[in-house]
């Protein structure tokens, strides 16, 4: 049933739609984290309406699947406006946004966790709320994050598969079309399998190793 | 600055019940009183930190939380006008409040260069000097971490003076520091108020302090002023059973 010399033949084929894999997820990662920051942001806002409609958007984002939204990125979409992105683009967006609501929850722990003698000092020295955010709040409450979000950035690589339903040729079609052409299943699905754990052990080492650097930082 | 008819309520509780002051420019005033009295609710008021539930706040006969718009309506002060005040008030804590992740350097330039727009020469020749009467030029380049709490307290002294404010509410800045490091922190506020033109709103339990530094001084218990009168009358005439019973339990 298992043939040595097909298994290399494909994994050969296989990882070369791992860069895409890759790709597509740091770029939906990179999305996620630029989002997330700004909905973590905005349901600190001033502005009641401002915080309600912020975390009503999270909340609809993450209590509807992945698939779904990504179906209507891809198909929907288009109908309504005059936009038409590549699957790469969609996947990368709809992955981006699915897990800045996320990603929103990760910083928002990191915002509550600084002490609000840390806001009260950058208020009483005049500093504007801009400055406050990027001089004093995030440098100290991303730290302590940053390997929760690693974690995601595993998750969103583990979740790129998803994109092959809207033609995005990442690992799993790949696999399927060769699947498809030499009528062998047994192969190609176990190395993608295998390629995905390689992969996401290498990034959780990644992730330990910035734990150890930012794990542990001083306190006022 | 002046509080007319100020009281403050969280919730149900009433910590401030009622409070007319005046504070004259350069003036030192001491509050002391009770824990729970509402002495640093006044102080963080100033700050704008906390609103007053009812009654004005004012400095330089500007209200602090109200502003007029274009039609001359008084109406609630947006941030802008709040900026405006904080530019005039500072602050030191009784927990320093120090940004651990900028060193003593970045501590004291940072509100400079960001909200005053100095250069970073003139900025950190600023702090220099400010950190050299705290008598901490040679921890420019340390952490907070690294700097025991008197330290850091002067650190945070240097911090809200060098922006040069009319009014500094240092809010119990030595009840958590270990007993042998009160002394360099007092020593460095009695320093800077003997030379300051800046008004000082001391919340203190230090009486010997109080005594030394201040112009005036109040005592307040449960959210009123008692008593109030220069520091010979309150601590050698004091009037009222409250304060003597006070004093007396000290």
């Amino acid at each position: 049933m298992w043939s040595w010399d097909y298994a290399m033949d494909v994994s050969v084929i296989l990882l070369r739609a791992l860069p895409a894999a890759l790709l597509a997820a740091a770029c939906g990662f990179v999305i996620a984290s630029t989002v997330g920051l700004l909905i973590a942001a905005l349901i600190r806002s001033r502005f009641a309406s401002v915080r309600r409609v912020a975390s009503s958007v999270a909340h609809f984002i993450r209590s509807t699947p992945l698939l779904v939204q990504l179906f209507f990125l891809y198909y929907s979409l288009p109908m309504l406006v005059p936009v038409s992105m590549t699957a790469f683009w969609t996947g990368a967006i709809g992955l981006g946004l699915h897990y800045s609501t996320y990603m929103s929850e990760v910083y928002r722990s990191g915002i509550d966790a600084l002490p609000k003698g840390q806001w009260e000092a950058a208020t009483a020295l005049n500093l504007s709320k801009r400055r406050t955010w990027f001089s004093i709040v995030l440098p100290q409450a991303i730290p302590p994050v940053l390997p929760i979000m690693g974690n995601y950035l595993i998750v969103i690589f583990k979740e790129t598969p998803t994109l092959s339903a809207i033609t995005y040729v990442e690992l799993l079609l790949r696999a399927k079309n060769e699947a498809s052409v030499t009528y062998r299943v047994f192969e190609p699905f176990t190395i993608v399998g295998i390629i995905f754990i390689v992969c996401s052990l290498m990034m959780s080492l990644l992730v330990a190793r910035l734990e150890k650097r930012w794990g542990r930082r001083p306190s006022a | 600055m002046e509080y007319r008819g100020v009281t403050k309520s969280f919730g149900d509780l009433e910590v401030i019940k009622g409070i007319d002051l005046r504070l004259h420019a350069g003036e030192k005033l001491a509050f002391i009183g009770p824990s729970g009295s509402g002495k640093t609710t006044l102080g963080r008021m100033l700050m704008t930190l906390e609103q007053p539930t009812t009654g004005t706040l004012t400095i330089d006969n500007e209200p602090i939380w109200q502003m007029k718009d274009k039609r001359g309506n008084w109406k609630a002060a947006n941030e802008a006008h709040l900026r405006s005040i904080r530019e005039k008030v500072g602050m030191v804590f009784q927990h320093f409040n120090l940004f651990p992740h900028l060193t003593v350097e970045r501590n004291v330039t940072l509100a400079l260069t960001s909200v005053l727009n100095l250069s970073k020469e003139e900025a950190i020749g600023r702090a220099e000097s400010m950190l050299e009467k705290v008598g901490l030029l040679d921890k420019l380049r340390n952490y907070p971490s690294q700097l025991s709490g008197g330290q850091k307290q002067r650190v945070a002294i240097a911090r809200a003076l060098v922006m040069r404010p009319k009014v500094v509410v240092f809010d119990e800045v030595t009840s958590a520091l270990d007993p042998e490091l009160v002394g360099e922190v007092l020593a460095v506020i009695k320093e800077i108020a003997k030379e300051g033109e800046t008004a000082m709103m001391l919340i203190t339990h230090e009486m010997d302090f109080a005594r030394e530094v201040a112009d005036r001084v109040i005592f307040g218990a449960e959210g009123l002023i008692v008593e109030e009168g220069t520091p010979e009358d309150i601590f050698e005439r004091p009037q009222s059973e409250r304060l003597r019973t006070f004093l007396s339990r000290l």
